[in-house]
């Protein structure tokens, strides 16, 4: 077919299909290209909520386990208070013996038995990770505030004041007795005039591992 | 200073979308037409095409013609449609000769020298009896030639001449009602 032929057969289609003219195509078109928008809505609604769920999703609290923290029974009258620890990591703000601590589930813990400085007494052997919704023992249950610790903001800052002058960062990361604050040179052998509060942070590193990821 | 955007505004709030799709659909049917041959085929391409259109808006030069913008989309979804089915498309010189004959017809509207359709509806009536028996059963009956040959008792080739011969005093009318453009 030649340009004339192919273009004209078109042509001559279009009359045949609808030799008066087609309101009704236009209408299909149109109504169309109204619905759209409203298609367009629901999507955006649809795309709306799923943000919401997953919003709804992340924003849920983490699962939570309780549990009861009782300090070993050779021990039980030198600790004043019970600490949950995630090691290297975070620490729980202290409760009393032998109470019911809502702790994160899915995390590993460790339990401490605090003295009255503040230190851990003693550190569980091994870490415990609690099921969400894990109960261990009746009655109500504390809810410690977690206090995260950055050894490159909580812990360089004061050794780099008052220890760097006599010793490096590895020497004194290497002494720090993981665990054992009570006994770490870290805590225990400063010769700087080091502040109460400052004292009490390099203990609480030194109780969480003495890690200094961040 | 008007841009093209405000300009395009301006002929929509003149217009409306509406009265584009009235004034364009026809032309853009017989374009689709002219390549699928398939009454069904050819309005969805043409619809899809204008529905593009429609969302599309905004990206559309105002200083174009919105026909033809539309016969570029009707021609994208057309080369869609033989990808997705596997069917021989037509060549692209032939494509290319298609698109060159609608802007002729453009040109002639634009220049005020008569709409297309309109013309060829009036050269149609001046076509002999048994020629235009020939076409309306070609085109509006849509048989085949051996259909028409058997219907009309006459041989295939008799009907393939008659529908050529058609086409080709049509084609000359056309000349003559649209005048010049159409010998470009």
């Amino acid at each position: 077919m030649t340009r004339d032929d192919a273009a004209l057969d078109g042509l001559l289609r279009e009359l045949a299909r609808a030799p008066e003219g087609d309101d009704a195509f236009v209408r299909r078109v149109m109504d169309r290209a109204e619905r759209r928008p409203r298609v367009r809505v629901f999507l955006a609604g649809a795309a709306a909520s799923l943000i919401l769920l997953a919003a709804g999703f992340l924003l849920e609290p983490p699962p939570t386990a309780r549990i009861r923290v009782t300090p070993p029974a050779c021990l039980r009258s030198e600790t004043t208070s019970m600490r949950v620890v995630v090691p290297g990591r975070s620490a729980f703000d202290p409760v009393p013996v032998d109470a019911l601590a809502r702790v994160p589930a899915g995390v590993p813990l460790l339990l401490q038995a605090v003295g009255a400085d503040g230190m851990a007494l003693w550190t569980s052997p091994s870490t415990i990770t609690l099921r969400p919704r894990e109960i261990h023992g009746d009655g109500p249950a504390a809810t410690p505030a977690e206090r995260r610790m950055d050894y490159t903001r909580d812990v360089k800052p004061i050794l780099d004041a008052h220890c760097a002058e006599c010793h490096t960062e590895a020497e004194l990361v290497a002494a720090a007795k993981p665990y054992q604050a009570r006994r770490s040179p870290v805590v225990t052998q400063t010769h700087a005039p080091v502040s109460a509060a400052e004292r009490g942070r390099l203990a609480l590193w030194v109780d969480l591992g003495a890690s200094t990821r961040p | 200073m008007t841009t093209p955007l405000q300009a395009l505004h301006k002929t929509l709030e003149a217009k409306g979308f509406e009265t584009l799709v009235r004034e364009h659909h026809r032309r853009l049917l017989a374009y689709a037409l002219a390549v699928v041959h398939q009454v069904d085929v050819a309005e969805d391409l043409v619809q899809d095409a204008l529905l593009i259109a429609h969302r599309d808006l905004v990206k559309f030069d105002a200083a174009r013609d919105f026909g033809a913008w539309v016969r570029g989309i009707v021609r994208m979804k057309y080369l869609e449609w033989t990808r997705s089915r596997r069917t021989e498309r037509m060549p692209e010189s032939q494509l290319e000769e298609l698109d060159a004959r609608h802007r002729d017809w453009d040109r002639a509207a634009e220049e005020g020298r008569g709409d297309v359709l309109a013309a060829l509806r009036l050269c149609r009536e001046e076509l002999g009896g048994h020629v235009t028996e020939t076409l309306d059963l070609f085109y509006s009956g849509q048989r085949s030639c051996a259909d028409i040959a058997a219907r009309l008792g006459v041989s295939e080739p008799v009907v393939r001449k008659r529908l050529q011969r058609a086409r080709d005093v049509l084609s000359e009318c056309l000349k003559k009602k649209l005048g010049a453009v159409h010998d470009a």
